[in-house]
């Protein structure tokens, strides 16, 4: 298989101008591979920057050193680290999709229209969308009385799920997961898992960061493991 | 000029507007370095500096940035209503990308603002004739942009109304007697009215109270999605630009200092002003 990500001596370190130019690191010199297709599971203890690996691939933060090598249906091979943003905008709408630890989205739009959304934009009908949205909905059990209602008034869990399915409800060739079963019950984790599965039979690559090992094995391939890095190191 | 393979709807090439008699030492004695927009030398003052950006086909871009650091100027400029002291802009939909629009004639310039742009200002006085019915409003730019049967002018303008949630029983009052929120969403649906591919938004929320600034940006956004208009969004509110934009242009002292993914602005910002900036939010 041949690898549709490759992570080259990636560093993050933030340059805090506003305390006086301390120096915050993120993530340092990581390097990793991932066939296509295949999982990988990122390892470590909190703040070690998990999280920041993947903000980088997802271009939230731009990466400090470095170089995040995509190979993209649309564009062929791309430098994520450098990529110019409209590229990174249109492999956000059609290859990449991330999901966060936490949900952030449109005020004032119903739970079935943020996860029919994404569907949308790539041109699906409206109709099949929200056919398609609701599907997901029933699947990871959220229940029909909260279909029209908005997520921002939703429990942790509801939210976690509701933000998972308008990820993967567009099946995109690289999933970026941060903590998805972190506030889920036994059940509705399940569910979750069933539906990854489903996503990486279908072909789509996973990053993943996982607070519970368990979740994890039943999801990667292999994993990468942060706790030889020690992030408390801040200079001056 | 715009390179007609890229989906660039406008591009600006080093916009610059100095008042004043202005030296050679004008762009480099202001700016955010030095923390002033007043030139040492001259006393001219720099509203806005060499800005460079461009807005792709169907994108909302944001600028932000606090008063004073020329995110107006640089509007009023696009939209005729200043003349840049230096800079060229093109218009894809405009002589194929390949004319500077400020170099072209008054009459050429009017085509452009009545054909190509539509805009919205903070203040409704501007955009609106406060003595004339707000159906009249809507048809006098239906009218410059060469459409004149008043059955046509009146279907137009109700229709815009409604997609603008006036209440269309309401089309023939003035809007002087229109709520703040309503008078903005008028000048909303007098902007669209000549279906422009190009939409400049300077602080249209400013000054609304919550539930009526977010019915506005609620209708910004569903005039996006429905017809892909290119949009240019001004605000000192970062939330609006959160909420609306996928990259934005951060401005200080009249100088674009950062521009980005509208993600990457705010979580992870560059520039001291833009740090300062995120962490003045509440």
């Amino acid at each position: 298989m041949n690898d549709i990500l490759a992570v080259e001596n990636l560093s993050k370190i933030f340059m805090m101008h506003i305390l006086n130019g301390k120096v915050i690191r993120g993530c340092e010199d990581i390097s990793f591979t991932l066939p296509e297709g295949e999982s990988i599971g990122i390892l470590g203890p909190s703040g070690t920057g998990k999280s920041s690996i993947l903000k980088c691939i997802y271009r939230t933060y731009i990466p400090t050193e470095g170089r995040i090598v995509y190979h993209s249906l649309q564009f062929g091979t791309v430098d994520l680290a450098s990529a110019p943003e409209n590229i990174i905008l249109a492999l956000r709408n059609t290859e990449i999709g991330y999901v966060s630890q936490f949900l952030k989205i449109m005020p004032r739009v119903s739970a079935l229209d943020v996860v029919a959304e994404g569907l949308i934009k790539r041109g699906t009908e409206k109709q099949e969308a929200r056919y398609r949205a609701r599907e997901h909905l029933t699947r990871l059990q959220i229940s029909p009385d909260l279909w029209d209602a908005y997520p921002s008034t939703f429990s942790g869990g509801e939210q976690q799920r509701i933000n998972i399915a308008r990820a993967a409800i567009v099946k995109p060739r690289l999933m970026l997961l941060d903590e998805p079963t972190a506030s889920l019950d036994g059940r509705t984790r399940e569910a979750v898992i069933d539906l990854l599965l489903e996503l990486k039979r279908e072909g789509t690559s996973i990053i993943g960061i996982f607070h519970d090992l368990d979740t994890m094995f039943q999801l990667v391939d292999k994993t990468y493991d942060m706790s030889v890095f020690d992030s408390y190191k801040a200079e001056v | 000029m715009i390179d007609n393979s890229t989906e660039i709807a406008l591009s600006l090439q080093g916009i610059s507007k100095i008042y004043g008699p202005s030296c050679p030492a004008c762009i480099q004695k202001t700016g955010p370095e030095m923390g002033t927009n007043i030139c040492p030398e001259c006393g001219s003052i720099v509203a806005c500096a060499d800005i460079s950006l461009d807005l792709h086909a169907g994108e909302i871009l944001g600028i932000v940035g606090e008063s004073g650091s020329g995110k107006s100027t640089l509007v009023k400029c696009l939209y005729f209503d200043l003349e840049p002291t230096y800079g060229e802009a093109y218009l894809s939909y405009y002589g194929n990308g390949r004319l500077n629009i400020f170099s072209e004639t008054s009459q050429k310039k009017r085509y452009i603002r009545n054909h190509i742009m539509g805009i919205v200002y903070q203040n409704p006085h501007m955009g609106l004739r406060m003595n004339f019915s707000c159906g009249g409003n809507v048809a006098e730019k239906l009218l410059t942009a060469d459409c004149y049967h008043l059955g046509k002018i009146r279907h137009r303008a109700s229709e815009l109304l409604t997609k603008t949630e006036v209440p269309v029983a309401r089309m023939d009052d003035l809007p002087r007697n229109f709520s703040g929120g309503m008078q903005q969403r008028v000048q909303i649906a007098k902007a669209m009215a000549n279906n422009p591919p190009i939409l400049l938004l300077d602080e249209v929320t400013t000054g609304l109270d919550v539930s009526v600034q977010a019915k506005v940006l609620d209708l910004i956004k569903s005039l996006q999605w429905e017809l892909g208009i290119s949009m240019l969004v001004v605000s000192h509110d970062l939330g609006v630009v959160r909420l609306l934009t996928n990259r934005t242009a951060v401005m200080k002292n009249g100088r674009i200092v950062e521009i980005g993914l509208t993600d990457q602005i705010l979580e992870d910002p560059q520039h001291v002003y833009t740090q300062l900036l995120i962490n003045s939010l509440l």
